[in-house]
């Protein structure tokens, strides 16, 4: 009897719960008819209340100020439940047969995405900042403009966009949206160069503290010798990064050489940024979209070098109008032109330079080494053709050329009792970086961003020098030199990019490059115009296969704590043998109000080496890959940063570092490889050596750097100034070179870019609206080079190093001025410059050599590349 | 508080400027130390010091170093004296094939120096030389070594020697076959009293170790002009130190002249102490190629 009771009891529960959900299901079927004054929220419940015999029970701050558009025709009362209710984030329950219970949703989330763009060009903007008000956090967009936010439990969001150089724009949201465009204007002083960002995305110069203008405007300038904005005078501007030496190629960072560098453009690897002695980098101003440079943390898609990654985006050129420049100075040419093909779809972004320093080079070189003839230009070729078949699915198609040039010939006669000698010197060095690069970006759904690239990069080096002396039409000999190195890369990548994911974002992807190295050194003699001998080092190509996988994730802990975390693995084959290594990586940022605190760690390493002469003589620089006698070169890297913004203008930072690298490699070769091309000897030289395998002129090391530099920078609109010092240690420790009995073998020496002071002082001053004046200075210690510090009497007589690096070049510094004159009329932009390159002369020298002079003593000689050089130049844009 | 902030970083700055301060290391003058020895020559050796490269080069030559060099296996020791201008020389006594001898210097003012060597036997070396090639005019030998005494050496070194023939023409002339002459040639076995010792750093080592019986390749001559008795070849075995010490002759010398070509990788030393220089043991001959 009892369990009939109990099943019936359980029935009716059923039955009644049953029925009472009929009855709900049936009020969300009935019929709603709107009338006329059903035009907000709060009127329709009054509506459904007074005509349906509903009852709502809900908190008045719920239901905002809502209007509500009718669209004339009934619907049943769940759709309109769904449309006035669930779409913001208000939930409801039906608690008895016709009392409804309206509450907000506990886990409202509002996502927007899209794309951050210009909205002159179209072009879209990357890295740009977002911050979202309400949550007080940052996020950033990716390299193609895209970015991705949300917040929960709010009713709306604030965000603000911005990035360096654009004008700050807010939008509040109430609701999640994608594919969204937001485009920013720029405000920028198109006569001033301006890299955005430098810092990595994830620490921006932020000023948390104001609402807006929150991205500093970072307008350092940095000018070429002959007064044009120059990329990589502004990356010497940087923290970590050395301001240089006379002639140097490339930059320096955290004392690595200047191989420790991946420089990319558009993805493709770089070799060699600089043109002639440093006179200006292979970057057009115009031409260049983007530049970022991590000097720490850099984000494990990188890899491959020790120091630093530079990564340059090529302009996609403007999709709503033609626009260019053209610059005029007295040692060439330089023009950028870009524009629509299809009208918001298709662009074509064109820039070119080119520069002659005949003029120049024939009086110089024949001051310093009696030369009849020369020559000295170079050339940069960029094209980039950009088609959009949607804001967020893109192809790009990028090709760069450049190559620079220089010719020396000299010819003497020499009367030496009857005989007559002809004495003549050719030289010839070319060199310069090739490549195309097809680039595809997609998003494949709200959250997961596709960029791939394929693409290859050339880079040759080749230097040729014949030494002759001739007594007759039959006699003579010459000795040539030919050193060549030749790189040709291959390179596929593809990386995804995941936004929101339960561990935050996260980013994976893989690039492979297939490496086809020609170092080849060549020495020969002729006698009598028939070849007697020859030395050739390595002439067979090698390939290598590189290979890098990657997978990373961005964190957020709390508002203050971030942390991006990453492993690579890489792969580098060669010949017979391989390597497999792994390169993990850490970025913790911590930021609060005016303060950002970041520490960095990763171990990177290094496949491609770049060979230098180590003694006095010309650079004579020759790229070579990791093999199974010479292992790839590894860094362990420690970076604790420090910003602190003092005020709207006035930011500080402090950095310091220690790289600890295993795998460096030295040159021993014994002669200066291009000993020949120097002339300053009338005797003909043989360098033929037994040595032919070029790996044996390598022997390896370790080493370690450590560092601490600090700036102090101040952007007003009327006056900028950058003050900045950096204290950079280097050391290697070779125990195979260093054999000197009173040098122990465990004996640490200075690493060739060891800088214990490195010096930059750098002021912009706006006279008025359209003048405006800017001054330099730099200073830093000579770089380290070995000198023959002792002599043996013998026969035969000696002079050699009892150390290695065991002195310097006397010490860098110049000051340069520059005035310019901008000038805004209705259709174009001009602009003046007029400068002085190193305003006091100074004889920074380039190298050196060693000679006898008139009393047959030996003696040291520097030389010089760039005395004081004025510069005017004239640019109008459009 | 900002200008606190100012007056903190100048300070850092400061700082940072005089940690900087680089001090330059102070000239230490070495030993300098050239012993060529082979069983057809008295004991010589040579002592001097080393200067700055743009200091005083007057008065390098060391004359008061005690010089002794002893055979290891017999334990007999050889008293050098000195003659002339840092030359030491032993009183007539010669080294023989196949043992083993060190060499002690002691200077006043520096670290005893000390190295040790043995001399190889040369074996029967063979130089082929075809017909055809003569004929063409291309030249190239080769050797093969076989080892016989009970110290076999497996490191040699070559020099063409190329006189001058009585034709007006002077082609053909090869820089690397000059005869050395008297003045570097230093003292006769006799025991000639001379300022300088045979010096033979303008050697070609030849690559790598040679193998018993193997046939090494040397050099290919692509001109040659001259008659075929004009042409010599010395060949000389050499201890392992010395050819180390022609391998880095050769990557670091030019032919012309060293004063302005400075070494880039170190100097080659088998001495230990406070020394640089070589203590070699060769032996030699030379063969003439008849027509």
């Amino acid at each position: 009897m009892n369990w009939i009771r109990v099943i019936s009891c359980i029935l009716l529960y059923i039955l009644s719960t049953q029925s009472y959900q009929i009855r709900a299901q049936s009020v969300l079927a009935e019929k709603w008819v709107p009338n006329q004054s059903d035009t907000s929220y709060q009127a329709i419940i009054d509506h459904l209340e007074k005509d349906y015999n509903l009852y709502f029970s809900y908190s008045p701050n719920i239901l905002n100020e809502q209007s509500y558009f009718q669209t004339g025709d009934s619907k049943t009362i769940g759709r309109l439940f769904k449309e006035i209710f669930t779409k913001n984030n208000i939930d409801f329950e039906i608690v008895e047969e016709r009392r409804i219970l309206l509450y907000k949703s506990k886990l409202q989330k509002i996502e927007i995405s899209g794309v951050i763009r210009d909205l002159d060009s179209k072009e879209s903007i990357p890295a740009a900042s977002i911050l979202i008000k309400e949550a007080g956090k940052y996020a950033t967009a990716n390299d193609d403009g895209y970015f991705y936010c949300f917040i929960e439990g709010k009713d709306s969001v604030t965000i603000i966009f911005n990035s360096i150089a654009y004008s700050a724009n807010s939008f509040v949201f109430n609701e999640s949206q994608s594919k969204l465009i937001i485009e920013l204007s720029s405000n920028h002083n198109s006569q001033i160069a301006t890299i955005t960002p430098l810092v990595d995305s994830l620490v921006n110069s932020v000023d948390p503290a104001k609402d807006e203008d929150f991205i500093k405007r970072s307008t350092s300038v940095g000018l070429s010798v002959f007064g044009l904005p120059d990329i990589t005078q502004q990356i010497r501007n940087q923290a970590m990064v050395q301001n240089g030496n006379e002639g140097q190629s490339g930059f320096v960072v955290k004392g690595g050489s200047i191989d420790q560098n991946l420089i990319l453009v558009d993805g493709m690897p770089v070799y060699d940024i600089s043109h002639i002695g440093g006179l200006s980098s292979i970057f057009i101003s115009p031409a260049i979209k983007e530049l970022k440079l991590y000097s720490a943390g850099a984000p494990s898609e990188y890899g491959g070098k020790l120091s630093s990654v530079m990564d340059v985006k090529i302009n996609e050129g403007n999709t709503e109008e033609f626009k260019g420049e053209a610059t005029f100075g007295w040692t060439g040419a330089e023009g950028h032109l870009e524009g629509p093909l299809v009208r918001n779809r298709t662009a074509i972004s064109l820039s070119g330079r080119y520069n002659d320093f005949n003029f120049l080079s024939d009086d110089y070189f024949s001051r310093l080494g009696g030369y009849n003839d020369s020559e000295l230009n170079f050339y940069d070729f960029y094209s980039k053709l950009h088609h959009k078949f949607s804001p967020t699915n893109r192809i790009s198609l990028t090709y760069y050329r450049g190559k620079d040039k220089l010719f020396l010939f000299s010819q003497k006669q020499i009367n030496s009792g009857n005989e007559a000698r002809i004495l003549a010197e050719e030289n010839r060095f070319q060199w310069g970086n090739e490549l195309l690069s097809l680039q595809w970006n997609k998003l494949l759904t709200k959250k997961i961003f596709l960029a791939s690239k394929i693409g290859f990069s050339n880079y040759n080096l080749n230097g040729d020098g014949f030494l002759s002396d001739q007594t007759s039409l039959d006699s003579s000999i010459v000795v040539g030199v030919n050193a060549s190195s030749s790189i040709r890369n291959i390179v596929g990548s593809v990386k995804f990019d995941i936004y929101e994911t339960s561990i935050g974002k996260l980013n994976f992807g893989a690039n492979t490059i297939i490496h086809n190295f020609a170092p080849k050194l060549n020495e020969s003699l002729w006698i009598n115009e028939e070849l007697v001998s020859s030395n050739t080092s390595n002439s067979e190509q090698s390939k290598a296969l590189e290979f890098n996988a990657f997978v990373e994730n961005s964190i957020s802990f709390t508002d203050h704590l971030s942390l991006r975390v990453g492993l690579a693995m890489s792969s580098f084959s060669v010949i017979d043998t391989s390597y497999y290594l792994i390169e993990p990586r850490a970025k913790l940022i911590y930021r609060k109000n005016k303060h950002i605190l970041d520490l960095n760690i990763s171990i990177n390493h290094q496949y491609v080496h770049l060979l230098s002469n180590p003694g006095p003589g010309l650079p004579s620089d020759i790229w070579i890959p990791s093999s199974k006698e010479l292992e790839p070169s590894r860094a362990q890297d420690i970076t604790l940063g420090y910003n602190y913004f003092l005020s709207d203008d006035l930011k500080f930072e402090i950095q310091g570092y220690f790289k600890y690298m295993q795998g460096l490699k030295e040159n021993i070769a014994g002669p200066d490889v291009l000993q020949a091309l120097i002339g300053n000897s009338l005797t003909v030289t043989n360098i033929l050596t037994s040595e032919t395998d070029w790996q044996k002129r390598i022997e390896q090391g370790r080493g370690y750097s450590t560092g601490l530099g600090g700036s102090l920078n101040y952007n007003s609109k009327k006056f900028q100034c950058i003050l900045s010092y950096t204290f950079t240690r280097t050391k290697h420790l070779f125990p195979s070179i260093q054999q000197f009995l009173d040098v122990p073998t465990d004996t640490l020496f200075n690493g060739r870019h060891d800088r214990p002071v490195d010096l930059l002082a750098q002021v912009s001053y706006s006279i008025t609206d359209d003048w405006t004046l800017f001054g330099k200075f730099v200073y830093g210690t000579g770089l380290s080079y070995t000198y023959p510090d002792s002599y043996f009497q013998g026969p035969p007589e000696k002079y050699f190093a009892t150390g290695r690096n065991n002195t310097r070049l006397p010490d860098y510094h110049h000051l340069d001025i520059n005035l310019s004159y901008t000038k805004e009329l209705k259709n174009y932009n001009l602009y003046f410059n007029l400068g002085l390159y190193n305003v006091y002369n100074r004889n920074n020298i380039f190298y050196t050599y060693l000679n006898l002079n008139e009393n047959n003593a030996l003696q040291e000689t520097g030389v010089g590349l760039l005395p004081r050089l004025p510069s005017a130049t004239f640019k109008i844009s459009f | 508080m900002k200008t606190y902030n100012y007056i903190l970083f100048s300070l850092c700055l400061v700082v940072l400027f005089l940690a900087s301060c680089n001090k330059q290391a102070e000239f230490k003058s070495h030993l300098h130390i050239l012993s060529f020895i082979n069983p057809d020559q008295t004991f010589e050796v040579r002592v001097q010091k080393s200067a700055p490269s743009f200091g005083d080069h007057s008065d390098l030559n060391i004359t008061n170093a005690c010089v002794v060099i002893t055979n290891s296996s017999t334990q007999e020791d050889f008293q050098m004296e000195h003659v002339v201008d840092g030359v030491y020389r032993s009183n007539g006594a010669k080294p023989l094939a196949g043992y083993d001898y060190e060499i002690q210097v002691k200077v006043d003012g520096f670290e005893h120096a000390a190295a040790t060597t043995y001399i190889p036997d040369l074996g029967n070396v063979v130089v082929n030389l075809s017909d055809d090639q003569i004929e063409s005019g291309e030249l190239s030998f080769t050797f093969s070594p076989t080892m016989l005494s009970n110290k076999p050496s497996n490191f040699f070194a070559y020099e063409l020697i190329q006189t001058k023939n009585n034709s007006d023409e002077e082609e053909g002339n090869l820089p690397s076959s000059e005869e050395p002459d008297e003045e570097s040639n230093g003292g006769n076995p006799n025991g000639v009293n001379t300022g300088n010792i045979r010096n033979l750093n303008y050697l070609k080592p030849v690559y790598g170790p040679v193998a018993d019986g193997s046939i090494v390749p040397v050099e290919t001559i692509n001109t040659f002009n001259g008659e075929l008795e004009d042409l010599s070849v010395r060949i000389v075995a050499v201890s392992s130190e010395f050819y180390d010490f022609l391998l880095n002759e050769n990557q670091n010398n030019s032919i012309i002249s060293s004063s302005v070509r400075p070494y880039n990788s170190p100097v080659y030393s088998n001495f230990v102490g406070d020394a640089y220089g070589l203590f070699g043991g060769f032996s030699e001959k030379t063969i003439k190629f008849v027509q």
